[in-house]
């Protein structure tokens, strides 16, 4: 059976949709409705801090906003941000139909969402996660912690670790699985190649954070005790747990940016990626290296001399291959012909922001001087360099640049250059003074400050800055809408590109190659475009095919039915009084949408 | 045009000069201006970091603003630039490059980190810190002091910080004396300082510390001061910190009756008294401390009252001095306005120790 006969339009069609596409807007879409959440709660601190002893909100508020824009920009933001790339270019990008397992795509979207709503849900009863985004043990214990938001936390990290786990295998065999003929994997485009080793950092990882979430929910409920000093348990077990995924997190977040930027370079410069080969293996080294760093977060626990001295090390190592990144993309760029548009700025941008975020790691990566940057704003400016500056700027400039491939028309050029200079200067005026705060040694997480510090003129500053980028948003936003309905029609191949995307109409046909491709260099549509000395061929007039021969899998409403049913056993986990029989609901849910999943016809 | 432009020279100006002066300015918790021999050496490691990290960023920058600005693509240009793949000899400089510059980094940072792994001599002063949320608790086990949120040190002495907490994860931390260590719950943490030399002997040497973990609610009103007095002036305080209080008025009898019955006493400890509560922070030396609610307010007589009142009269967790603060009372708890001046007296007064 094919899906020809589905709807294309209204709410049901997204709701059952498994094409990769639709369901890379859905990611899309939402995570940048988690964004503007995440931004509100920003916003709300900086407000709360712009002047000393201020009371715009409470402490317990603060708390919640500090663990909450951590938490949601994390899973909810750059997480799926990313994942709506993955999901919308890897098929195209590697010249197949969709996804290895269309139907399974569109159950941990679900997840995702249902999981991102769970970890909110706690807003709505006033019983927000306030625990920080690390939730470090034993302040998240029943003891410290008693209404339900750090089980809000807990179970909601738990419904989205299992979204991103279930798009991680099924990215990895899609690129191993379903490339076209000819695509070799140092054929790949680099922004394939981070995709793939993000995965793999993805199934690693997750399980030991899914493992510590386990743990301390029994801890919370059964008394167990792994993390309670009290009964022989160890605070310490849970920063290494946390850690052991939280670093490869970090490599999760930025390798798609990173590969994104590496596109987008190359085909603003009309030149290849510079030494693609060996951006393929520093991928793969920081990946593998990204695993032996994680105590670098725990060099104030006392981890003793040697253990000290191996995770510093490890983590000056990481510089390495991220250096001969940035250099090979200083050199990418060195000799081409830039255009400057909103995507190549953002691109562009991510590369001197990420060295900024980059060389203050260095930094920190010296035990004795972490422990007087530690919990301070200078690790505060450092990771927002690198996850802002860097992969926020990365993920915006490859909305730019893939929007017209995405929605066949062009995103508006002036608002989005006004956008960028107002994210550019924000952003800086935001971030680079926290550098002087800690210093001067300002503590994060904290809700208020004393007037006789010093402070305050730099938060000022701060949060003037943040102001402009919330601006900078708000244009985003405008633009988003407004080119969705009004923008530019967009050809096939705006930017002259040079992946297997661009061959396509812009957008994308249902089943995307009406005949699948066959390639034989690496940036083959650039190679039938153009000749070895730059003189533009031929192309061949395109082959004829029938589109309605091409078997595509039918919509399905089971995914959305399994996911609900997931997030339904997770939240009665924890529910006082009738948690059981939600629970049970649940599990009833899931043995019926895979009953149904199973014999449903693809 | 030209008068903006010479505006943003001078805000640029500005900004950088008093981003320098803020950076140097000698504030109560700056990382520049250490007093002890850990604070040097870690500041000797960042100097070495921070000129290598910045010749870093400008070898990276000026050749990736050239090359922006060199090759952006002008009005009607045709130029295909040559499609150049890569050059494993310049690939192989920037992947050397790095590693020794790494080196220079690393090796100081592994002689401080040896360094700081030594034993600490036999005659160290011994000082257990405690974390409670949201205050310090400071024990002289050699002398059998305990106190809070104020860390008394003789000058030019080695001390040992025994660091541990008594209910979740907090960090000591005094910013000009070097970098932190984690206090946690069921294990004892240790740092070790040479006390700095006096500057005051007439008030002694203050020094902000805070508590850099995120701990609850009032993790932002979690401060403490380390106190370096000359070594007989802390000879001096160390024999009459547990002196029991003197009563001196009638004022503060009431106080102390009102200590004693209004429920105080099952928190906090007086030495001498029949309040013996672990609770809370000891107040045997209540009188001299120079803050209150750790580092919160100035304790005074207004101090006193703004706390007091703001106990009694606000739900916990939305205090409005110290949210989550279990100084907290049953219903119907009441303390008059006399009340509080008696109880100011008796804390205030009886309780201030000379040395």
């Amino acid at each position: 059976m094919s899906n020809h006969g589905a709807p294309k339009t209204g709410l049901w069609s997204w709701i059952t949709t498994v094409d990769h596409k639709r369901i890379a807007a859905l990611y899309g879409f939402s995570a940048l409705l988690f964004f503007v959440l995440g931004g509100v709660e920003a916003i709300m601190m900086r407000t709360q801090l712009i002047v000393p002893n201020n009371d715009f909100i409470t402490a317990r508020t603060f708390n919640s906003m500090v663990t909450m824009h951590g938490t949601t920009m994390i899973f909810l933001v750059v997480m799926p941000l990313s994942g709506a790339f993955f999901n919308f270019l890897t098929p195209l990008m590697i010249g197949a139909r969709d996804v290895a397992f269309p139907r399974l795509n569109a159950l941990s979207f679900w997840v995702f969402l249902f999981g991102g709503l769970l970890l909110n849900f706690g807003f709505v009863i006033n019983e927000a996660p306030r625990g920080g985004w690390f939730g470090y043990a034993n302040l998240t214990e029943l003891q410290y912690t008693p209404d339900l938001s750090a089980d809000f936390w807990a179970m909601g990290l738990q419904v989205v670790g299992l979204a991103s786990l279930i798009a991680s295998i099924n990215f990895f065999v899609t690129i191993l699985n379903m490339r076209c003929k000819g695509m070799t994997l140092l054929k790949m485009p680099m922004f394939i190649w981070t995709t793939l080793v993000t995965q793999v950092l993805l199934f690693l990882s997750l399980p030991v954070i899914t493992i510590a979430l386990v743990m301390i929910t029994f801890d919370r409920h059964f008394g167990t005790g792994f993390f309670n000093p009290g009964v022989g348990g160890s605070v310490v077990l849970w920063q290494h747990l946390f850690w052991v995924f939280g670093h490869p997190e970090v490599y999760i977040l930025i390798l798609p940016a990173m590969g994104i930027v590496s596109e987008i370079l190359a085909t603003f410069s009309r030149k290849p990626l510079f030494g693609y080969s060996v951006m393929v293996y520093s991928t793969c080294a920081i990946g593998f290296l990204g695993f032996a760093v994680w105590a670098h977060h725990m060099f104030t626990t006392g981890l003793g001399p040697w253990a000290t001295t191996f995770f510093v090390a490890a983590t000056m190592l990481i510089a390495v291959p991220t250096g001969v990144k940035i250099f090979n993309w200083i050199s990418t760029v060195w000799g081409g012909r830039i255009k400057i548009t909103t995507a190549s700025l953002f691109g562009l941008s991510f590369v001197a922001m990420f060295t900024f975020g980059g060389l203050s790691g260095i930094m920190h990566s010296s035990a004795p001087i972490d422990s007087q940057h530690q919990d301070t704003y200078f690790v505060v400016a450092h990771f927002h360099y690198v996850l802002y500056g860097g992969a926020v700027m990365g993920l915006f400039g490859g909305i730019f640049y893939w929007f017209p491939k995405i929605s066949g028309r062009f995103l508006n050029e002036t608002l989005g250059q006004i956008q960028f200079w107002l994210y550019m200067i924000g952003f800086n005026m935001t971030f680079f003074p926290m550098h002087f705060l800690g210093v001067q040694g300002m503590p994060r997480r904290n809700y208020t400050y004393a007037p006789d510090m010093g402070w305050d003129l730099w938060n000022f500053i701060c949060t003037i800055g943040a102001y402009m980028t919330a601006v900078g948003g708000i244009l985003f936003a405008i633009n988003l809408f407004y080119s969705l309905k009004k923008g530019e029609k967009a050809p096939a191949d705006p930017w002259d590109a040079r992946t297997l995307e661009w061959t396509i109409p812009s957008p994308p046909p249902e089943y995307n190659f009406g005949i699948e491709p066959t390639v034989t260099h690496l940036d083959d549509f650039w190679h039938r475009k153009y000749d070895e000395e730059g003189h533009k061929k031929q192309l061949p007039p395109p082959a004829k095919y029938d589109p309605h021969a091409i078997h595509l899998p039918g919509p399905s409403y089971w995914p959305i039915c399994l996911a609900a049913g997931l997030t339904c056993g997770a939240a009665g986990f924890f529910l006082k009084g009738f948690g059981l029989y939600v629970s049970l609901v649940g599990v009833a849910v899931i043995l019926i949408s895979a009953y149904g999943w199973a014999y449903e016809e693809a | 045009m030209v008068s903006l432009v010479r505006l943003l020279k001078v805000l640029s100006f500005l900004f950088l000069a008093s981003g320098l002066n803020g950076c140097f300015e000698k504030l109560p918790m700056s990382t520049a201006h250490v007093v002890t021999e850990w604070g040097r050496q870690i500041n000797h490691v960042y100097l070495i970091t921070t000129v290598i990290v910045s010749l870093i960023f400008v070898a990276v920058a000026i050749p990736f603003c050239y090359a922006i600005w060199k090759f952006r693509e002008k009005e009607g240009e045709t130029r295909m630039p040559k499609q150049i793949t890569g050059n494993h000899k310049l690939e192989i400089i920037w992947t050397l490059v790095p590693i020794v510059l790494l080196i220079f980094i690393f090796l100081p940072t592994l002689e401080v980190i040896m360094k700081r792994a030594e034993a600490p001599p036999e005659d160290s002063l011994v000082i257990e810190a405690i974390g409670h949320q949201w205050w310090w608790e400071f024990k002289y086990p050699s002398l059998g002091i305990t106190t809070a949120n104020e860390m008394f040190v003789p000058e030019n002495t080695h001390i040992t910080i025994k660091a541990t907490s008594g209910d979740v994860i907090h960090a000591f931390w005094i910013p000009r004396w070097g970098g932190k260590i984690d206090t946690l719950p069921g294990i004892i943490n240790q740092i070790t300082y040479v006390t700095p030399s006096i500057e005051d002997a007439e008030k002694g040497d203050y020094y902000q510390g805070h508590c850099t973990e995120l701990c609850g609610l009032s993790h932002a009103r979690m401060r403490y001061e380390a106190v370096v007095l000359t070594k007989d002036r802390f000879q001096q305080w160390s024999k009459v910190a547990m002196q029991p209080p003197v009563i001196a008025s009638t004022l503060e009898k009431k106080g102390q009756e009102l200590f004693m019955s209004k429920t105080c006493f099952t928190c906090h400890a007086i030495e001498g008294t029949q309040a013996n509560g672990k609770i809370g922070p000891n107040l045997t030396n209540f009188g001299n401390r120079r803050h209150l609610a750790a580092g919160t307010l100035n304790n005074t007589k207004d101090g006193l009252h703004t706390w007091l009142r703001d106990s009694v009269d606000s739900k916990p967790d939305y205090q409005t001095i110290k949210p989550g603060s279990l100084m907290v009372f049953g219903p119907n708890f009441e303390l008059t306005e006399g009340d509080i001046k008696a109880l100011t007296a008796y804390l205030q007064h009886s309780t201030a120790k000379t040395y």
